[in-house]
């Protein structure tokens, strides 16, 4: 019994712990004090009014989920189809692809942004014979970043799944194609899911390879394409952190909550299913 | 089949989409000139209605101003001109683009000693050369720059072995300026605990050799924040470690013994040593100077005395000037101190790459003009918190609007006739203003050093050939250098391992093939 206690008072000690910057960022949320710790004791929603008409913070926030959502879904299709591809290869094969996605995994991400730049510097003054910083090589950039992370969250969920299940869907006459989409990516969903999921959050608050493989487009139109974390990182030299960031950080963290609700949610009445399935099996 | 065919429209399509946008920027059509700016994120005028800035952002401005007829044909421009507004966040960002040649800029505003190493292009790169400044075309900047800043430009030569090049002046609109001094809080908790008095502590900090302070008094040390800034600490090492020498020359300058030209060029030189000697003597400082303080930090000092976590703080005139304002209105005041040894003056200026030519290069002095304009260069101090290289009637005007004194008797006299003579032109202007006596030693002091001090302000120039042994001066101060022994047991146990899990792979492999053997046999 003591030892229960112990241990839960342990885990909340944690989650407390981990929780309480969070908690007063929400806190001073609701107030117009410039500094955080300075409480004036003024309830207001005055920043979440000054937030949405901050228009540097919008566009930055803008571009943000633009690419964090295209860069997420490119690099969910590829490392889905290279895990797929990679886990019916032959046995070398299989080897080289698996040490090659390792590398952007293992790999200094400074590495990656700075080799990413000098490829694209190349290419533009040999090949294109213009600027080509732009929108595409950043999303380049982002699903370099992504994409291992995918092909690693599906790769056990392969593993666990019948090889054979493709070969029957065909010999059963199944198109490639249709036996990919029907048979395949059902089985899949969980690890593709947790891989987009993955790579929505990695993109989302990534800084050093956008830094470095940003040019103009998306909402900043012909200026170099701003997100939160270039925006904050060229704000705080001249400046404090706006306040306004207060309200965002208190909405996203929000946003982040319900999603994982629905996640558990999801998953229980799956696993749910799942027992039923069996007990008829049985 | 249909799926193939579909992959290949989309590689084709998407390949078409990456030249589109890549040509898209940066050339120009055939009536819109494309005028690319590269400057400091927030550090120029920008719309904020919420907190009292109504006029549109002051680039939106200058395309209105520009793109009349009358104006067009003073620049010498045919076409309207369109801005595209980048930012960076340090001026080592910016070189480290301009040097990749990501993009090419038309001008930008780095600081004091990146415009000197651009000027200089050591690496002899076509992408980071700078050309000369041509001040006919900005009738403006040459009519209300302060003098007083184009003398400290005109003091700064780029390589003082080939005066052939120029001065830094030569290369460079100026934009900001300011100074870099101690930011100190005499309502500091943990002082007042201790038994200081905001007196005792405004003494302290006000005397003449006020760098040394945090060197010799633990009290003031423990709750000191510094800039994680290369440049920023060595200034301040230098400081400390020939305080003395500053102190002769200013004694001989005050005496009458040497002139003024003498004095700046000798302070000047010795703040700007880096020979190996005064390398290893800053290191030796600085390390010093770590364990005392409280911490560096990375641009969060101007924050952290406003909450009170740290009561001193080496900052940059601007952001002593944010976090003054932003502690009275919680009814703190924090004061600023430019100790009268000596200290450092910085500038921000604009520079435009030897690519700008033409059309661009026309826009570009417009733009450059603009901000120029006594108005405008107002309406950026008071956006921007910092001090303009622009005097003129509308900043002064500013400035007393500011600062003037309500409490007439007991006002003091501020003269900043160093900074705006010869550039008034309205009778009425009074440089010097009747400001309250805490003034001197708070905001406006920050904005505009005082008259007697401008003359101990030295510049860091670009530490040159010495880069190298000057950041890795800075990394031996950043770590912690770990004793012989434990580099020694670390070192050791690693070896151990490798040499374990080695052998136990090569154990493991000839057991694998003794057993192939014997299955053979």
């Amino acid at each position: 019994m003591v030892k229960k206690i112990l241990a839960k008072t342990y885990i909340f000690l944690i989650l407390f712990l981990m929780y309480v910057p969070i908690l007063v960022l929400i806190a001073y949320s609701f107030t117009n004090t410039q500094q955080i710790g300075q409480w004036n004791g003024i309830f207001t929603l005055e920043l979440y009014a000054k937030l949405f008409k901050n228009q540097d913070i919008m566009v930055a926030l803008g571009n943000t989920v633009i690419l964090a959502i295209i860069s997420a879904a490119v690099s969910t299709l590829l490392g889905t189809l290279g895990a797929i591809g990679a886990f019916y290869a032959n046995k070398k094969t299989r080897a080289a692809i698996e040490n090659v996605n390792q590398i952007p995994v293992v790999n200094a991400e400074i590495v990656i942004a700075l080799s990413l730049t000098f490829v694209f510097v190349i290419l533009g003054q040999y090949i294109f014979k213009a600027h080509i910083f732009s929108f595409w090589t950043l999303l380049i950039g982002h699903v370099v970043l992504c994409a291992p992370f995918v092909y690693l969250n599906v790769k056990p969920k392969l593993q666990q799944m019948d090889p054979s299940l493709y070969e029957a869907a065909l010999d059963l006459g199944a198109s490639p194609r249709s036996a990919l989409k029907e048979v395949m990516v059902p089985q899949l969903l969980p690890g593709i899911l947790s891989g987009f999921m993955l790579s929505i959050s990695l993109s989302l608050d990534d800084f050093i390879v956008t830094a470095f493989t940003r040019g103009p487009g998306l909402l900043s139109g012909n200026e170099s394409i701003q997100t939160l974390s270039t925006y904050i990182q060229g704000v705080i030299k001249k400046k404090a952190i706006p306040i306004e960031l207060r309200a965002l950080t208190t909405l996203i963290f929000i946003g982040v909550i319900v999603v994982a609700v629905l996640v558990t949610f999801y998953n229980g009445k799956q696993s749910r299913k799942i027992k039923k399935r069996k007990g008829r099996e049985y | 089949m249909k799926f193939n065919k579909l992959l290949s429209s989309f590689v084709s399509l998407s390949a078409v989409a990456f030249m589109l946008a890549s040509c898209s920027t940066g050339q120009n059509s055939d009536d819109t000139v494309y005028l690319h700016v590269y400057n400091w994120q927030d550090y120029i005028y920008q719309f904020d209605p919420q907190n009292g800035y109504e006029s549109p952002d002051m680039v939106e401005q200058f395309e209105t101003f520009i793109n009349t007829p009358e104006n067009k044909q003073t620049y010498g421009l045919t076409k309207n001109v369109k801005v595209i507004y980048d930012t960076f966040d340090t001026p080592e960002t910016m070189y480290n683009e301009l040097k990749l040649n990501k993009t090419t800029f038309d001008i930008m505003c780095p600081s004091d000693y990146m415009i000197q190493k651009l000027a200089l292009n050591l690496d002899g790169l076509e992408s980071t050369r700078i050309q000369k400044v041509d001040f006919s075309r900005a009738p403006n900047y040459a009519k209300y720059v302060s003098p007083f800043l184009t003398d400290n430009l005109k003091d700064v030569l780029i390589d003082d072995n080939k005066p052939e090049l120029g001065s830094l002046n030569d290369y460079a609109i100026g934009y900001m300026w300011g100074t870099l001094g101690l930011l100190y809080n005499p309502g500091a908790k943990t002082l007042v605990d201790k038994g200081y008095t905001e007196e005792t502590i405004i003494e302290d900090f006000t005397k003449s050799d006020a760098w040394n302070i945090l060197w010799e008094n633990d009290d003031y040390a423990s709750v000191a924040s510094i800039k994680d800034s290369i440049r920023d600490t060595y200034s301040m090492g230098i400081m400390h470690v020939y305080n003395d020498e500053f102190k002769n020359l200013q004694e001989k300058y005050e005496a009458g013994k040497i002139t003024k030209d003498v004095y700046k060029k000798d302070i000047n030189a010795i703040f700007n040593r880096n020979d190996d000697e005064t390398i290893k003597k800053v290191q030796e400082a600085l390390i010093e100077l770590k364990n005392r303080i409280y911490g560096f930090e990375v641009d969060t000092g101007k924050t952290d005395i406003v909450t009170g976590k740290v009561g001193v703080n080496l900052a940059w005139s601007g952001d002593a000037v944010y976090s003054m304002d932003q502690a009275e209105e919680m009814k703190q005041f924090f004061y600023y101190s430019l100790p009268s040894y000596g200290a450092n003056i910085w500038f921000d200026g604009w520079c435009i790459p030897e690519s700008c030519t033409g059309d661009n290069l026309s826009a570009a002095y417009a733009f450059l003009d603009f901000l120029s304009i006594p108005d405008n260069a107002a309406a950026n101090m008071d956006y921007i918190g910092y001090t303009p290289f622009i005097a003129g009637d509308s900043v002064l005007s500013q400035v007393h609007e500011w600062y003037d004194s309500k409490d007439a008797e007991n006002a003091v006299p501020y003269d900043l006739g160093y900074f705006f003579d010869g550039t008034l032109e309205s009778e009425e202007s009074d440089p010097i203003i009747m400001c309250e006596p805490e003034q001197t030693k708070r905001q406006l002091h920050a904005q505009y050093p005082e008259k007697n001090e401008i003359d101990h302000l030295c510049i860091m120039k670009d530490f040159g050939k010495a880069n190298d042994s000057i950041v890795t001066m800075w990394e031996n101060v950043k770590v912690n250098p770990l004793p012989i022994w434990v580099t020694v047991i670390v070192i050791a146990s690693i070896v151990f391992m490798l040499g374990y899990l080695g052998s136990y792979q090569l154990i493991r492999k000839a057991r694998i093939k003794r057993r192939k053997k014997l299955r053979a046999k």
